[in-house]
């Protein structure tokens, strides 16, 4: 089998390689997919899902997560604010056809032709007190006089101390596929989401907020910047060249460019050269 | 199965080696001075013709390439000491000499003799090449058992996977008389119908080269012949025929084997470090690159 019958030049990239990459970036990166407060960073244990790093995350006394502000209880002017953690703990992409997992009923299995699905596996904590150390945190103040607010700092706020994280885990599922976007000359490789589905999660309007609100974070945040401008792929070559990569055009030969299939993400490239 | 596949066509590399040797132009001179002895050169070429092909067996050629020396000039001077006779006083006076032998001196320039060979526009040259990709996995002597990646790129000795271009045949034709011949008869034939037939109409100028341009080419592909005998039979036994082009091979093998085309760690780091994290670096397993008569393949995997 010829690889570039029909393009100049041919790229291909492998589910279990997309796969080992994210597991890569998941161990050795683990503050981009773990959040939580200082006393969760503290005491990792606390986390709903343990971390497993990279040896060279520890030797280097990296941090195994991001930390940020707890999180306030509405009403208390942010006199209380409860420890909280989310972590991303898996994730993984399946090509057409599929088989790295199995997609929800919801979302039509299996996996249609020039398709992928990704799944993720997302938990949250609330560092929840216990009822005698909610009987402990003093009454909130009541909101100073405005002309006051502007020149006192805020003091810290009450966080109680949980001796665990009321935990939970759920299921992500998004099924996509993957286009060129933009106009000619400035085409990009993008993916696009025609499915999402968040297993067992109930009342069913709780449920399809969250996959609205998750759906459009995928949208207009995530994918957008895993965007790939094949256009801009140009190198010089001892500058007496330049090479200028460009989609080839779809056509009976190339009826899907890029094309998902046998579980791989397939480019064809045309190749210009100049001097 | 590889989980990184790159192909390029056969079609990309032909495209890409016209354009580097349409564009690729080399100029050089220089001097230098020995005392008695002195020698200059100075050298401009450009490419021209050849064809870049991929064969099966893990092979790519570059055949008959010809380097067109635009200036090809050399000299040798050679500086004798001056020589002088005469100059004593024939007629001397109480005031001074009244006449004096004649002075001669010789071997006064600098230098005296000067030998210059111009072959500017006259002398091709002409290369052949097959050569196979190779790849390496190079873990730095200096290396201890116990340092992590981490470690080893802090020290600047990463592993590296590397790709040599490995000569199997060389043959070069320091002087490609089928193509000297050729341009000269070429030129002549040209001058003669723009110099001494300049009162015929253009059009029966172009019909007169277009009678003559064939046979010209006939004459360039006929003289050429042994060269291409000798170039098949190099490159169907693998073997670089002729002293000169075994020692070229040799130099090249040496070269070659010491300078990678390419190179990159391993692993390959994705996402650079930043504000105290380390780098993120994934593994890259089993890379090779092959040959076929339609394209180069390169493969690889991404390490668990």
């Amino acid at each position: 089998m010829v690889l570039t019958d029909n393009s100049d030049l041919y790229g291909a990239v492998h589910e279990d390689g997309i796969n080992n990459v994210a597991k890569h970036i998941m161990r050795q990166r683990p503050s981009l997919f773990n959040y939580g407060t200082a006393l969760v960073a503290s005491k990792p244990e606390l986390l709903c899902e343990p971390i497993h790093p990279a040896p060279a995350v520890i030797q280097r006394g990296n941090p195994l997560i991001t930390v940020e502000n707890p999180l306030p209880v509405l009403g208390t002017n942010g006199a209380v604010a409860l420890n909280f953690c989310f972590q991303l703990t898996e994730a993984e992409v399946d090509f057409h056809p599929g088989g790295v997992f199995t997609l929800p009923s919801e979302l039509n299995p299996p996996l249609a032709q020039q398709k992928f699905a990704i799944h993720a596996r997302v938990c949250g904590g609330l560092g929840c007190p216990s009822r005698d150390a909610v009987d402990m945190i003093p009454p909130p103040p009541p909101p100073p006089p405005e002309e006051q607010e502007e020149m006192r700092p805020p003091p810290p706020p009450t966080i109680p101390d949980p001796r665990k994280m009321e935990c939970f885990c759920l299921n992500l599922y998004i099924m996509g596929h993957v286009e060129l976007n933009g106009p000619v000359g400035n085409q990009q490789l993008l993916g696009k989401v025609d499915g999402l589905e968040i297993v067992d999660i109930k009342p069913e309007g709780l449920e399809n907020s969250s996959e609205c609100y998750l759906n459009l974070l995928i949208q207009l945040v995530i994918l957008p910047r895993t965007r790939i401008a094949i256009e801009k792929m140009v190198f010089d070559i001892l500058n007496l060249a330049t090479i200028v990569l460009s989609p080839s055009p779809i056509s009976p030969a190339i009826p899907h460019n890029p094309a998902i299939e046998d579980d791989q993400l397939k480019v064809f490239i045309d190749f210009g050269v100049t001097p | 199965m590889s989980q990184i596949t790159v192909a390029a066509s056969e079609k990309a590399f032909r495209e890409l080696f016209t354009v580097l040797r349409d564009n690729f132009t080399f100029s050089k001179s220089d001097s230098a001075n020995f005392g008695p002895f002195s020698a200059s050169y100075s050298v401009e070429m450009h490419l021209e013709d050849g064809v870049v092909d991929l064969q099966d067996g893990n092979k790519v050629s570059i055949k008959e390439l010809d380097i067109k020396w635009d200036k090809l000039e050399a000299g040798v001077g050679f500086d004798i000491p001056e020589i002088c006779v005469g100059g004593w006083c024939i007629i001397p006076t109480p005031w001074g000499c009244a006449l004096r032998f004649p002075r001669i001196c010789v071997f006064s320039a600098n230098p005296d003799i000067g030998i210059n060979l111009d072959l500017s526009g006259i002398v091709t040259s002409e290369i052949s090449v097959t050569a196979s990709p190779v790849v390496k996995y190079r873990v730095d002597p200096a290396r201890t058992l116990g340092m992590s990646d981490l470690d080893a790129e802090d020290a600047g000795i990463p592993n590296m996977w590397q790709i040599f271009i490995d000569p199997v045949t060389v043959d070069i034709d320091l002087f490609d008389i089928a193509d000297i011949v050729g341009d000269l008869l070429e030129n002549a034939v040209k001058a003669v119908i723009d110099n001494l037939l300049w009162f015929l109409p253009d059009f029966v100028k172009d019909l007169i080269w277009a009678i003559l341009g064939p046979i010209i080419d006939l004459i360039r592909e006929i003289l050429d012949l042994p060269d291409d005998i000798a170039e098949w039979f190099s490159n169907l036994l693998g073997v670089s025929l002729g002293l000169l082009n075994a020692i070229t091979t040799v130099v090249a093998d040496y070269f070659a084997n010491k300078y990678p085309i390419y190179e990159f760690e391993d692993p390959y780091p994705i996402l650079p470090a930043s504000g105290g994290l380390i780098p993120v670096k994934i593994p890259i397993e089993d890379l090779s690159v092959r040959v076929n008569a339609d394209e180069m393949i390169i493969e690889a995997k991404v390490g668990a």
